[in-house]
């Protein structure tokens, strides 16, 4: 922690400041321009006065202003062009005021320079606007907002590591504050030769040492240390965006290789992988849910269930996708509920619910379910073809049902299935290696594990003669 | 007047003083300036700041009427239950997963120097020799995993295990460190980790508790039953400690000649009393009574049936090694997988018995240590198996380990050779396991120096362990916090870092 010295804290007054002269020169401009009729004629003993603490206040802005230029976070034509809006506008409020005080405010030249006045203040004040929250926030481009949209790669060995992966990270997450608008801590990240130029710190990057670099460090620090980069209360980078910009830091930070003549480690390769299917600028999505959010569910249906002593809950915080856990509850007459849930629902659990294969339609349904529980169920292989529509099925729980091998054997398994349990089922051990052909890709566990007996398990040690 | 009349009275003074306080016309004014001005900061705050959509963020509301309702997690979770297996005393990662062949050439010879500067150790003093490691190891599994002999039945599953190897901790004896372990903090007064999760989640059976702690090895942990308390959580959150003997919650059997339409009658009676209460008041703990009181009710009925293994088929009998009406640790494991499988949320075994010091035959590393070893070895085994084949593995997280290591040298207890061979406390490395739960199977993260004293790489801490563990149930452990004595409180207090590298 340094402390700011006395011209860097006046400077930093500025964004405050700022706002005095607009509001009071504004309010004498209003007021100028009523007095001018008979009926608002009280008004007018009280424009110079008005006039004068806005002017005072304009030349405040304007030296708290300059020495905030001086710092070194801003530059480029934006600032320039405030900083001459600024004076002009100081400028034409001296002379307003100056007329004012002889009462030479409501000829002609006094209303060209109130409208002159009116306009450099609408000026300045909107190109501070855009130096502090970014341009294009006032039309609703803000870069904070809006990540821009980025196509996967089609291929991401042939991709420049540089270009295609590192730009568009720094771009999405840095830019805003180290761009050509704003360079906060003298630091820029839009080409090649700022990055190497680093800020007022020193080097943002260490090539061939992530972690000595100040760019990684600073996003590993915990979000609430006053140098971690993004600041708290902005879009932060993924895990994977993190990863990829070490990684290229790692390798030498170099702007004109392909992916494919970088060496890359078993640790890099699913975060490059990943860039193939979108852009690694999102926030990381929850692989537990699906990418686009639901509608909420009926509300009535989830009441119904909820006073029936079923346990439906979101699965987190500002989702509306839904667990459904009937365990343990005769569902068979609260099945049809579903049907209210069927485009939320991703966890259902009808364990030891009673049910039979007269609910497998209305499960079918649930389109989106990853995770079905129908252990201890009367559930058995007339049930397997409606579930084998679930294209999103990622673990069934089948224990101590009545289904067989064969029932398993005509049936298409979902695609994203990666776990059956089959303990306590009908099933035939000689069709076991059939089945794990059919189901490659997800564990088939029919259980029933036995542990050995072992001398060890009873047999004690005694401490021998010493 | 006595001492004690005046001291009664001054009391009585202060208490009416106090009272008589809350009424004055100014302190009415300023409670309801600030009661008011809270209630329009309140409706404000969540619409300020970005990405508050109307939905609810950090602590979860608590309801005083229905304390263990199921709530959501803020995130999708990985796991909706918890077992821990808490080896109290601490194990030695030496003589089961740490495999130090190195350590074997040094045996016998005095410690250098430089590991012992600036250390302290609970009982060994001046220069200790190095022990090698007492157990044969060999390699397991598909994924290669050291496991000494001590475990045979584990090493059979090694597979489905994840080890972290670079543990440490700050806390070199017991109590403190198995209430860093299981608090977050080596001083009493903050909730357990049950009590958090049930804060956070509620449970999704409301007949049986959400907290379950069960303890073995003849006598409590050293923290004693800090280690399930509540901390400045409700008390409903604590750990329901069950035993496995006897009536597994004393007194929940209604007394001889009370029937349990006498039982519900009377307990209708208390709640309509009660509630009479409630409306006259208003204050949300009594509410929060009347729901004890209820659900009192309702466990008697369902926690003995679930406490009593022996509807359990024979063969689960001896695939965990389970000796019936006896309390045991493998009763306590079988006992743990029915209470997951009902619902129960977090659920805590407690086995005393692995301080290995040397100082009796009990306590020896070739002795008493192996057969602390073979007592737990074939019920945790058949516990994850069983898991496993239920498809509890899944969403079930399995955690076990101790409060923190045990030196690579051998005790000399007050500079003196003990009797037998033993090793100190170990702050500085030690090795615990997790399985299932979206935890990575087959899986070591973290090593140690050639002689297992400290770790080189993957450092994990009892914080790290806590935000992982809140990370699978679907909360930050960041942002999961308590409003307590003016500030929030969080399981992991400052520290912590979810161990990214062992999640599936």
């Amino acid at each position: 922690m340094y402390l700011l010295t006395i011209t860097e804290f006046i400077a930093h007054l500025h964004p405050v400041l700022v706002h005095l002269p607009i509001g009071i020169l504004l309010m004498g401009l209003l007021l100028q321009a009523l007095a001018r009729y008979e009926k608002f004629a009280s008004f007018r003993p009280a424009i110079p006065s008005i006039l004068l603490t806005g002017l005072i206040a304009a030349v405040l802005s304007c030296i708290t202003g300059f020495l905030l230029y001086r710092n070194g976070d801003y530059d480029g034509s934006l600032v320039s062009w405030h900083m001459w809006m600024a004076l002009a506008l100081t400028f034409v409020a001296f002379a307003l005021c100056a007329r004012s005080f002889f009462g030479q405010v409501f000829d002609r030249t006094g209303g060209w320079l109130a409208l002159g006045l009116f306009l450099l203040i609408t000026i300045t004040g909107h190109l501070g606007g855009s130096l502090t929250h970014g341009e294009g926030y006032l039309t609703g481009a803000a870069p904070d907002q809006d990540p821009p949209v980025l196509h996967p790669i089609a291929d991401v060995q042939q991709a420049m590591a540089y270009e295609d992966i590192v730009k568009p990270i720094l771009q999405s997450e840095c830019y805003s504050c180290h761009g050509p608008n704003k360079q906060k801590g003298g630091l820029r990240l839009d080409n090649p030769a700022m990055i190497a130029k680093g800020g007022k710190d020193g080097l943002a990057l260490l090539p061939g040492h992530a972690d000595s670099s100040e760019l990684i460090k600073r996003m590993l620090l915990p979000s609430s240390d006053d140098h971690h980069m993004p600041p708290k209360d902005r879009r932060q980078p993924s895990r994977q965006q993190q990863e990829l910009l070490s990684w290229w830091i790692d390798q030498g930070a170099d702007y004109t290789k392909r992916v494919k003549d970088l060496p890359q480690s078993e640790k890099i390769r699913p975060a490059l992988l990943a860039l193939q299917k979108g852009p690694a600028n999102t926030q990381d999505i929850d692989p537990a849910l699906p990418a686009e959010p639901a509608d909420p569910a009926d509300s009535r249906a989830i009441a119904a269930l909820r006073n029936a002593g079923v346990v439906v809950m979101p699965l987190a915080q500002g989702s509306n996708y839904l667990s459904a856990n009937f365990s343990g509850i005769p569902a068979a007459s609260l099945i049809h509920h579903l049907l209210s849930l069927k485009k939320q629902l991703i966890r259902l659990d009808l364990s030891n619910s009673g049910i039979g294969d007269s609910v497998a339609t209305t499960i079918a349904q649930c389109t989106p379910l990853r995770y079905l529980v129908l252990s201890n169920t009367a559930i058995t292989d007339k049930s397997l073809p409606s579930l084998a529509q679930l294209a999103e099925l990622r673990v069934l729980n089948l224990v101590g049902t009545r289904v067989t091998a064969e029932g398993l054997l005509s049936m298409q398994p979902p695609k994203h299935l990666h776990a059956v349990y089959l303990y306590h089922t009908r099933m035939d051990s000689k069709y076991w290696s059939k089945l794990q052909g059919l189901f490659k890709g997800a564990v088939l566990d029919s259980g029933g594990y036995t542990l050995p007996a072992l001398m060890t398990d009873t047999a004690v040690v005694r401490a021998g003669k010493r | 007047m006595t001492r004690k009349e005046l001291h009664n009275q001054r009391l009585l003074k202060e208490a009416e003083a106090s009272v008589s306080r809350m009424y004055t016309r100014r302190h009415f004014l300023q409670d309801c300036a600030m009661g008011f001005g809270a209630l329009a900061l309140g409706s404000l705050l969540p619409s300020c700041g970005a990405g508050s959509a109307g939905t609810a963020t950090g602590a979860p509301a608590f309801d005083p009427a229905h304390p263990l309702a199921p709530r959501m997690p803020m995130f999708a979770a990985r796991a909706k239950r918890v077992i821990y297996l808490h080896m109290a005393g601490a194990p030695s990662q030496l003589e089961l997963f740490d495999y130090k062949p190195a350590l074997q050439d040094l045996d016998g010879q005095d410690c250098p120097k430089s590991l012992l500067e600036g250390k302290r150790f609970a009982f060994i003093r001046g220069v200790p020799k190095m022990l090698g490691p007492q157990a044969k190891f060999r390699q397991h599994g598909h994924s290669g995993a050291w496991i000494s002999e001590n475990m045979p039945h584990l090493a059979g599953i090694a597979d489905e295990l994840c080890f972290l190897k670079g543990m440490t901790t700050d806390q070199f004896n017991h109590a403190p460190a198995q209430l860093l372990v299981q608090t977050g903090s080596p001083r009493l007064g903050r909730p357990s980790m049950g009590s958090w999760v049930t804060y956070g989640l509620g449970t999704e059976n409301e007949n049986l508790p959400g907290f379950v702690v069960l303890t073995s090895g003849g006598k409590f942990p050293d923290a004693g039953k800090s280690i399930w308390g509540s901390g400045f959580l409700p008390s409903v959150y604590q750990g329901v400690q069950c035993r496995s003997e006897g009536d597994p919650v004393l007194f929940i059997e209604d007394p001889r000649g009370m029937d349990r339409d006498i039982r519900k009658a009377s307990i209708d009676a208390i709640n309509k009393v009660n509630e009479q209460e409630h409306t006259e008041y208003g204050d949300p703990e009594i509410l929060s009574r009347i729901s004890q009181y209820e659900m009192a009710y309702k466990m008697q009925l369902s926690v003995p049936g679930t406490m009593n293994i022996n509807d359990e088929p024979a063969y689960i009998h001896e695939m965990y090694g389970t000796q019936p009406g006896k309390a045991c640790f493998a009763n306590n494991v079988l006992l743990a997988r029915r209470l997951v499988e009902k619902g129960v949320r977090f659920v805590q075994l407690f086995d005393w018995g692995w301080d290995s010091h040397g100082t009796d035959a009990n306590l020896a590393i070739d002795v008493g240590f192996i057969n602390k070893c073979r007592q737990v070895d074939r019920s945790i085994t058949a516990l994850i198996l069983d898991l496993k084949q239920r498809g509890l593995l899944e969403d079930t997280l399995v955690i076990w380990g101790g409060e923190f290591g045990r030196t690579p040298m051998m005790e000399n207890r007050d500079g003196k050779q003990n009797p037998f061979k033993g090793r100190d406390h170990h702050v500085d490395a030690f090795t615990i396991w997790m399985a299932g739960g979206g935890i990575k199977k087959g899986f070591s993260y973290g090593e140690t120096d050639e002689i297992g004293y400290y770790p080189v790489s993957g450092k994990t801490t009892p914080f790290d362990v806590q935000a992982t563990i809140l990370n699978q149930l679907g909360f930050d452990h960041e942002k999961f916090t308590y409003q307590f004595q003016g500030r929030p409180f969080r399981l992991t207090d400052v520290y912590g870092k979810v161990i990214e590298d062992i999640i599936a």
